[in-house]
């Protein structure tokens, strides 16, 4: 019964759907030629032409509301067919359960593999960096002369383009990778952080969950000053979320430690698709045994990214700043900034 | 019949399928049609002739097409589908049923 049924009525659905203005022309074409067929009734039986047209409209009652009624039935007509549609897709799955549940289980599959992709995505690459003005943030890459761009930079690079950029950039700021070992009642994990610029913090414009920042004086490279910020996630994970730890100290690589502050739950930190454990000031890179200690002055030793904030008015289009890295010994580079 | 109640607009739905059964006409063309075949007693209102028939078209019970009249004009022609036949038939049968049991009851013995 079904197919034959939609065998009529599909094709009028369809028209209805995409021809609504035709379908409101026919209408009106179709009472007007019944009014035409009633006005010249009427003037065989004797009346006048005004006369004759003048009853036809008044016995047809009102021609809007037939027209609208006539509107109406098409429109229930729609939704309970659909209704009928729905109820025997239903009955059909319920039929045919070896089907459904293959189906089930695909579509299940599909869309929870693609919605944990996206999330991650999501969160790591697409939603902005949950800090102050994230569109004003770019990641300095250099142009070697016969090379590719590169955005590692030595410290000595890093403190000139602090100094000779200030009409372009408003902040600053550079951090590097690392890895150690964090020992928490005697058991010890690795964990991945970011030596940090002392003005890190402050210039992302941050707030700390909990707790507080690397500060400004404490981002010497050549001090140690023994602060250590956790990540969100890894204060979850490896502290069980505990508030007590801030102010506690923590062995790092077998130093002392004071776990200062805790980042909020959006902020990964600056390198994408990675999540960033652990922020401590750039000083503390000194516990690496692989460190050299020549790094704050070596100008060969690349290993910092740098990141800058534009000045307000500054545009990566219109100002592409170059310039020289001020270097006696070393070759001329070029630094142009990126899109963080 | 100038406001269909219930029982009415089911049995106009009846009467329109019939008309149309006799032969493929124009709205206008089975008002008239009825109204001739009843003597008169049969009168559907313009307002509510068409709704019923683009009901019956929503249903598949009629179908309709568009030809061309004199004027250069055209006019939407209903004809009966093979689903509405069907329909047709069932709803006759049902209507005798129907009147058979009210005469019935409208012919008992009063005390």
């Amino acid at each position: 019964m079904r197919p034959r049924h939609w065998f009529y009525t599909f094709p009028l659905r369809l028209r209805s759907l995409f021809k609504r203005n035709q379908a409101e022309q026919d209408l009106s074409e179709e009472l007007q030629y019944h009014l035409e067929q009633k006005t010249h009734e009427y003037v065989a039986g004797g009346l006048s032409a005004d006369e004759a047209r003048r009853k036809a409209r008044r016995e047809f009652g009102g021609v809007e509301l037939s027209k609208e009624n006539c509107r109406d039935t098409r429109r229930v007509r729609i939704i309970e067919t659909t209704l009928q549609d729905i109820r025997f897709g239903f009955r059909m799955l319920r039929k045919n359960l070896g089907f459904t549940a293959i189906a089930v289980l695909t579509l299940g599959l599909g869309i929870g593999a693609n919605t944990a992709i996206f999330s991650m995505v999501n969160s790591f690459l697409l939603r902005p960096l949950p800090i102050n003005n994230p569109e004003q943030l770019t990641v300095i890459a250099m142009q070697l002369k016969k090379g590719p761009l590169q955005t590692s930079f030595s410290y000595p690079e890093f403190e000139d383009l602090q100094r000779e950029s200030s009409s372009v950039f408003s902040e600053v700021i550079s951090a590097e990778l690392g890895e150690a070992g964090v020992t928490l009642n005697g058991k010890t994990e690795p964990i991945v952080v970011n030596y940090v610029s002392g003005n890190f913090f402050t210039a992302l414009g941050l707030q700390p969950f909990l707790g507080r920042y690397v500060l400004p004086s404490e981002g010497s490279a050549t001090a140690m000053n023994p602060v250590i910020v956790l990540g969100y996630s890894y204060w979850q994970t490896r502290f069980g979320g505990d508030p007590n730890i801030v102010g506690t100290p923590v062995l790092y690589d077998g130093h002392p430690v004071t776990v200062i502050g805790i980042t909020p739950k959006e902020f990964h930190g600056l390198t994408s698709m990675t999540d960033m454990q652990g922020f401590l000031p750039l000083g503390m890179h000194q516990v690496d045994i692989s460190y050299e200690a020549d790094t704050p002055t070596n100008r060969g030793n690349r290993d910092l990214m740098i990141y800058a904030r534009l000045a307000p008015g500054i545009t990566i289009a219109k100002d592409s700043p170059r310039w020289p890295l001020s270097a006696s010994a070393s070759p001329r580079r070029i630094p142009q900034p990126t899109r963080a | 019949m100038s406001k269909p109640s219930d029982l009415v607009q089911g049995t106009l739905d009846l009467l329109l399928l019939k008309i149309l059964a006799l032969e493929p006409m124009n709205g206008y063309a089975v008002s008239l049609r009825l109204k001739q075949v009843s003597g008169d007693v049969l009168q559907v209102s313009d307002g509510s002739l068409y709704p019923a028939l683009h009901k019956l078209e929503q249903e598949g019970w009629i179908t309709a097409e568009w030809k061309p009249t004199e004027n250069n004009r055209r006019a939407k022609f209903y004809s009966l589908t093979r689903l509405g036949k069907g329909q047709l038939e069932r709803e006759s049968a049902n209507w005798s049923r129907l009147s058979a049991a009210i005469s019935n009851v409208v012919r008992l013995k009063e005390v």
